[in-house]
């Protein structure tokens, strides 16, 4: 449980160290290494006193609209991360892949506030336990939920997301013992948070971490003396994004 | 009136004697029907001469019999040799174990050795070490596994830190395989050593046996279950039984068979499960047996088999669940004949004769190792072998009539498991067991209620019932069944 969290806190902490410490080298400077010095708005050419310049330089470090204005925009994403089943028994059975993709957007609908939504899709493999039979699961939840937004300098805002989640759930049994394939849908919730790291080119890397909670229940077969269980099928993902903000 | 005198005269002093000089051989129904003898070797150009006695052993799959052969002048280019029938001995299979040249000196032949598990027929024979040195500087007791459907693989030294070892005979167990040699004696004590190998041959651990002196070689094994015993001739004529009860040791058994005469061969063992059965010659030429049901701690009265034996040729024995079976050569004819007991050699059955006046056996085949007449049995089916001439020859019998009793599987034991695929609970049983002591086990049958579930292959040992209701209580029944149909009594499983 901690080591999925060290690595969502890590590369912040890193990446935050990288974009506030304005003499060391950005991740513009790894992104767009060919970019000129003459670039920086050329503040003679505007007229521009020579102290404001000064304090122009200072103080404008950033210039892109996306970054230097503390302004919340648009913001469209594509997240990969690693899934792990909260259910302690859920995450024995499937021990095997975990990737989880999503797509997700948010848009600001007062200020620091933003509408998130997300549309997801994971899959996991395993072996029941004590029988050893092949299974596997794959999940798509949709996500809709308030997102804000805080600054921690120009180029770094922090965010959590919280709302309902809609969620199909899909298994295959390789079993003659119980049903061969089972689905179910219901409604859950979930609470995702991370920093973004903003770039000049409206360019964001995001870092993120996600807890969802999906309890479903599956019925009993009395013929074959199959019991159903209820279950919680959410857990964590912990992964990264590339994000455009408009 | 005068032959009546004479009768009344002479009669009970006749009988008297004759029933002090000859064993009281007591002969019950003859089972066995041994077939015409089938030539197993072709000598000649193709496979050089056959100059030990053949060993034979079944395991279920087929018979094995192994040999030496002899190509070139003697003595000869040597060549530990192997023939597998899967058809009772309709036909034969020859095949080479070794190549390399077995230890080649003029009147020093052994035999080739087999034994049959379920993992396949290991042999084992005395070679020169892989360094080529001569046979005085070092003679190694090899062995081959021949897994099932073949072929056999690459020698395996078994010990290289006693040099000049000699008289190689091995022994298998579902578990292990016991081969026992002897390093030439120093002065009078005689040195033997054992290998076991839980790994099929893979490794082996070799284990000393307590000193002795005055020991006639070999000292043959046998093993059934973990334990095996092995017997020497000791001081010229007395028997001698270890035990080893997982072969990694051995002691000497609390007390040994008392023979009416001194012994005058090797002394062969057979273990089954319903314990060790001994047999020899005297030097008289009769043939003895003796049983011991409690891992030799103590014997039955030596039970006479024949007489008129060819002096100095070994009594043969194998067993199984079915009863044991002995071979052994008649001093007049050469002729080998074989005879049965069912009740662990209490009462032998009438001789037949194997080879019947025709192929007799070849006596004097090896200086090294007493002459034989091999012989299998696995469950109902007996296999003879034997050396005629330069060739080895084969019959088949079995045991009409004889009720097989097979073993059923041991230590059974049952569970309930939950197969748990988070979404869903399925409950099954789980029975696992033990093999069955018997030979020729074909599968298991499972019983649920006295209704029959499944039907598994020999080598299962564990069945799952799935689909069962939470808290119920469910009896099960494990019987072992072999090819020929027959069925062990049950062993029965209760779960609550």
């Amino acid at each position: 449980m901690l080591k999925p969290l060290f690595c969502l806190i890590l590369p912040s902490v890193l990446l935050t160290q990288v974009f506030c410490e304005e003499v060391q080298p950005t991740l513009e400077d790894f992104l767009f290494p060919d970019k000129e010095e003459s670039e920086v708005p050329d503040m003679a050419a505007s007229g521009v006193p020579d102290k404001e310049k000064v304090e122009a330089q200072v103080s404008e470090p950033c210039p892109t609209v996306a970054c230097c204005s503390r302004e919340v925009m648009p913001i469209l994403e594509v997240k990969a991360g690693y899934f792990f089943f909260a259910n302690h028994t859920m995450r024995k059975i499937y021990d095997d892949g975990g990737l989880d993709v999503q797509l997700s957007g948010s848009c600001p609908v007062l200020d620091g506030l933003n509408l998130y939504g997300s549309v997801e899709y994971l899959s996991k493999h395993g072996r029941s336990l004590s029988g050893d039979q092949r299974t596997s699961v794959w999940m798509l939840p949709v996500s809709l939920g308030i997102k804000p937004i805080f600054f921690i300098s120009p180029r770094i805002q922090y965010y959590f997301a919280i709302g309902p989640r809609y969620f199909y759930f899909h298994q295959h049994n390789h079993s003659s013992y119980v049903p061969t394939n089972a689905s179910r849908n219901g409604i859950g919730g979930f609470v995702n948070t991370g920093f973004n790291f903003l770039s000049r080119k409206n360019l964001l890397i995001d870092v993120f971490g996600e807890y969802s909670y999906e309890k479903t229940h599956f019925h009993s077969y009395d013929k074959t003396h199959v019991e159903g269980e209820k279950v919680q099928v959410g857990g964590f993902v912990f992964g990264g994004g590339l994000g455009y903000a408009f | 009136m005068r032959v009546a005198e004479m009768y009344k005269k002479w009669a009970l002093p006749v009988i008297a004697l004759v029933s002090v000089l000859l064993p009281s051989v007591q002969f019950a129904a003859n089972p066995l029907s041994p077939g015409a003898p089938v030539q197993v070797t072709t000598s000649g150009l193709e496979l050089g001469n056959v100059v030990t006695p053949p060993v034979v052993s079944g395991n279920g799959s087929g018979f094995m019999t192994t040999f030496t052969i002899s190509a070139g002048a003697p003595p000869g280019i040597l060549t530990a040799f192997s023939a597998f029938s899967i058809n009772d001995g309709g036909s034969w299979t020859n095949a080479s174990i070794n190549p390399l040249q077995l230890t080649a000196s003029p009147g020093h032949y052994f035999p080739t050795w087999v034994s049959g598990t379920a993992a396949g027929f290991m042999a084992s024979w005395v070679d020169l070490d892989t360094e080529g040195k001569p046979p005085a500087s070092g003679n190694y007791p090899y062995t081959s596994l021949y897994p099932p459907g073949g072929p056999w693989g690459s020698p395996d030294e078994i010990n290289s830190s006693e040099a000049s070892s000699l008289f190689t005979v091995i022994s298998g167990t579902s578990a292990d395989f016991v081969v026992t040699w002897l390093v030439p004696p120093m002065s009078m004590i005689f040195s033997f050593y054992s290998g076991i190998s839980p790994d099929n041959g893979m490794t082996w651990n070799p284990v000393s046996f307590p000193e002795m002196t005055l020991v006639s070689a070999p000292i043959l094994v046998s093993g059934f279950g973990p334990k095996f015993m092995a017997v020497a001739n000791v001081n010229m004529g007395n028997i001698t039984p270890f035990i080893s009860t997982n072969g990694t040791s051995w002691s000497l058994t609390a007390a040994a068979p008392m023979p009416v005469a001194l012994v005058n061969s090797d002394i062969w063992v057979s273990g089954t499960a319903a314990g060790f059965m001994l047999t020899w010659q005297d030097n008289a030429g009769n043939a003895y047996s003796s049983f011991s049901a409690d891992d030799g701690t103590t014997w039955s009265t030596p039970s006479p088999i024949a007489s008129g034996l060819a002096g100095g040729t070994d009594v043969v024995v194998s067993g199984s669940d079915v009863g044991y079976v002995v071979t052994w050569v008649d001093g007049l004819s050469n002729d080998a004949y074989a005879s049965f007991s069912s009740d662990q050699g209490t009462n032998w059955s009438t001789p037949v004769n194997i080879t019947n006046g025709v192929d007799s056996v070849q006596l004097n085949a090896s200086s090294n190792f007493a002459d034989f007449v091999g012989v299998s049995v696995v469950g109902n089916n007996v296999m003879f072998t034997w050396l005629s001439g330069s060739n080895v020859y084969s019959s088949f019998s079995t045991l009409g009539g004889v009720p097989s009793v097979l073993q059923p599987p041991q230590n059974p034991s049952g569970s309930k498991k939950k197969n748990n695929f988070g979404t869903f609970i399925e409950r099954f049983n789980l029975l696992q067991w033990g093999p069955s002591l018997s030979t020729g086990v074909a599968g298991y049958y499972v019983y649920r209620s006295g209704v029959k579930i499944a039907t598994l292959s020999a080598s299962a040992s564990q069945y799952e019932d799935h689909n069962q209701k939470k808290g119920a209580v469910t009896s099960y029944a494990i019987t072992a069944f072999d090819a020929a149909g027959n069925e062990s009594a049950p062993v029965d499983i209760t779960i609550n």
